[in-house]
């Protein structure tokens, strides 16, 4: 490591992989099938939607807000790790490229978002904006400028040790934006936004610079900073599937309390006691539940009235029983489970007993659906299939792939 | 009368390796046996032995005359243990984890809360009944620990290294319950390398090196066999190990 950015690059790489890997999954899930869906009908209301829109919308207004937000959020990600402050505190004056790579890092990834929001705003750029701005190839090089400032600008503000005067930069960059959006979108002549870079380019030399000379880098900062972006991408790919970074996050939900005993007899054996806790409190088991039954519900609602409802049900009955079944390798690694005197069957009947008591829940929120959405007919067909399903997917389905 | 016994106990995780040799020592009840030994001595693998979480290769462990062959269950319920680093369950609260292992040794609900409470008070928990794990110091997490132990009152009791990270009134707290058991007629073995305490508590010592044990008895009968009359459970620690260093 002569210069850093080995280091750089191989942090780099791994997140890449990681999150490559991560994407490939969210990619592989039918969740993503619900999203073309939703982005299909989406465009379609969204043409309504401008049509109907009045000829005096403040359309400028609404760009200004978007794209100041985008601009002055303008986190660096660093890569940084908790060790680092023990291994590389020494190293801190040698960092120089490694930081400088993050900044342009940065720069290249919120480009890449303000693209995409500028293409997602483009039909109404060209209804209300374009005949007093110009072209949009224009706005977004204009754009990627100011956010290289505002990446190296909020990359000095780290140094700050104190929340206050982070957040008073963060406002005084805020201000400047706004300023500029206004000026892009509302048509104004360029010299005037040229003049708007000006003063950043000022101020970055003659204010900005002298910060990174005066104030060291916060290192434990800079790995919170770091950790919140990770943990963002983590929740994300969580929805889809099941993040180990996350599964020692533990939510109490006391609110929950009261649907415990419906849930198991969790008096009734250590594994009823552990499984149901873990349900509610642990690993987002809960989480994963909730979403399915309600995007479950959504689509029968959507669907039209038809046995194919009754194919989606299934299905989505299915996938509740096999991301209840990971429950069981829950408490894989804790010695505890190993000590106690309790006989083998009663971790196979706990987590029948909470699987079967939990898709009979899901029938009964989908017989609800059908009652009001659809025939007579299929609703009964529900109670039966359901409760059939939830009696088989309990008892044998979800013992079936385990291997022990 | 012994109630546990290791009868030539040879093995370790490894068939081809195994970690220790002939190993027999027995505790009796009403009495705390100190088991002794360096990192490596193989403390650890005696212990997962007695636990039933190790297969002896060789010989057997007996609690009370049975087997963890015998039968599984009456074998597990009749031991508490303390293991050395503190294993808790990161979903249930403080009094979740008594209540949990109360659930498991089958105790009545009043007997679980007379002695719950009692242990709450004495190990100055009671106000963090409610708390989750993770706001836990290592010295609380080990007072959890040692409550779901002592919350059972099995015959056996296997304490490993039970009293780092305790502070002094929690480390008082532990040891006039242990004697309290031991009074009572339970079987002590506990593992430690605080020789002090070891010394002031234990009434037998076995001293484990590399995989077998060196010396065993009282620390008059361990004085006498190395015709060291003055010496303390340091010195002869420090004199069993130092032999197979040259």
């Amino acid at each position: 490591m002569n210069d850093g950015m080995t280091l750089w690059r191989e942090r780099v790489n791994a997140y890449w992989n990681m999150a490559i890997r991560y994407l490939r999954l969210i990619g592989n899930s039918g969740f993503l099938f619900t999203v073309y869906v939703l982005i299909i009908i989406g465009s379609y209301y969204y043409s309504v939607f401008l049509d109907w829109l009045p000829e005096s919308f403040p359309a400028v207004w609404v760009f200004v807000a978007v794209f100041a937000h985008l601009l002055t959020r303008s986190g660096v990600r660093t890569f940084v790790k908790h060790a680092d402050v023990v291994f590389l505190l020494p190293y801190e004056s040698k960092l120089g490229a490694y930081f400088q790579s993050s900044k342009w890092y940065s720069i290249g990834l919120q480009s890449g978002v303000i693209l995409l929001v500028l293409v997602v705003l483009s039909p109404l750029f060209s209804e209300y904006l374009a005949a007093d701005v110009g072209s949009l190839f224009l706005v977004l090089v204009l754009l990627i400028v100011a956010k290289g400032w505002n990446v190296f600008a909020s990359f000095e503000e780290q140094r700050f040790q104190s929340e206050s005067d982070r957040r008073s930069h963060f406002l005084l960059r805020g201000g400047i934006n706004i300023a500029f959006t206004y000026l892009l979108f509302s048509g104004a002549n360029l010299i005037y936004i040229l003049a708007v870079y000006v003063i950043m380019a000022a101020l970055y030399y003659v204010y900005y610079q002298k910060l990174a000379k005066q104030l060291s880098i916060k290192w434990d900062h800079l790995i919170e900073v770091e950790q919140g972006m990770l943990l963002f991408f983590y929740r994300i790919a969580n929805a889809f599937t099941d993040v180990p970074q996350l599964r020692n996050k533990v939510r109490p939900r006391n609110y929950l309390k009261g649907i415990l005993p419906v849930i198991t007899d969790s008096k009734k054996s250590v594994y009823h006691y552990l499984f149901a806790k873990s349900f509610i409190r642990a690993n987002d088991y809960l989480g994963i539940y909730v979403r399915l039954v309600i995007i479950s519900a959504v689509i029968l609602l959507a669907l039209p009235t038809g046995w194919l409802q009754l194919v989606v049900l299934l299905l989505f009955m299915h996938m509740v029983t096999n991301q209840l079944s990971t429950i069981w390798y829950h408490y894989d690694t804790n010695m505890w489970v190993d000590l106690y005197p309790v006989r083998n069957d009663e971790k196979k009947d706990a987590l029948t007993q909470l699987s079967f008591r939990l898709l009979l829940i899901m029938t009964a929120v989908q017989l609800g659906v059908l009652l009001a959405s659809s025939s007579l007919l299929i609703a009964g067909a529900t109670l039966i299939l359901g409760g059939l399903y939830s009696y088989v997917g309990s008892h044998k389905l979800i013992h079936k792939k385990r291997k022990n | 009368m012994s109630v546990l016994k290791i009868e030539g106990i040879t093995g370790g995780y490894h068939p081809k390796k195994p970690v220790l040799h002939d190993v027999n020592f027995h505790v009796n009840n009403s009495e705390i046996v100190g088991l002794i030994g360096l990192n490596g001595a193989g403390k650890s693998t005696t212990i997962k032995h007695i636990l039933g979480l190790l297969q002896p290769e060789k010989g057997q462990v007996t609690i009370e005359g049975r087997t963890f062959q015998d039968d599984v269950n009456e074998y597990r319920r009749s031991y508490a243990y303390i293991p050395e680093t503190p294993i808790l369950y990161d979903e249930l609260t403080l009094w979740e984890h008594l209540e949990l292992t109360a659930l498991a040794y089958g105790l009545k609900k009043d007997i679980f809360e007379q002695r719950a409470e009692k242990l709450l008070a004495e190990f100055r928990m009671g106000k963090m009944k409610k708390w989750y794990p993770s706001h836990f110091s290592k010295g609380m997490r080990q007072k959890v620990m040692i409550m779901s132990a002592f919350l059972i009152e099995p015959p056996v009791y296997i304490v490993d290294e039970p009293i780092v990270g305790l502070d002094p009134i929690g480390i008082q707290s532990f040891l006039t319950f242990l004697s309290d058991m031991k009074n009572r007629g339970a079987a002590v073995l506990m593992s430690t390398h605080i020789l002090a305490t070891a010394e002031r508590y234990c009434d037998r010592f076995v001293i484990l090196h590399q995989g077998k044990v060196v010396l065993e008895g009282t620390l008059d009968e361990m004085r006498h066999q190395l015709q060291l009359p003055q010496a303390t459970l340091d010195d002869i620690y420090i004199e069993m190990t130092k032999e197979e260093l040259v």
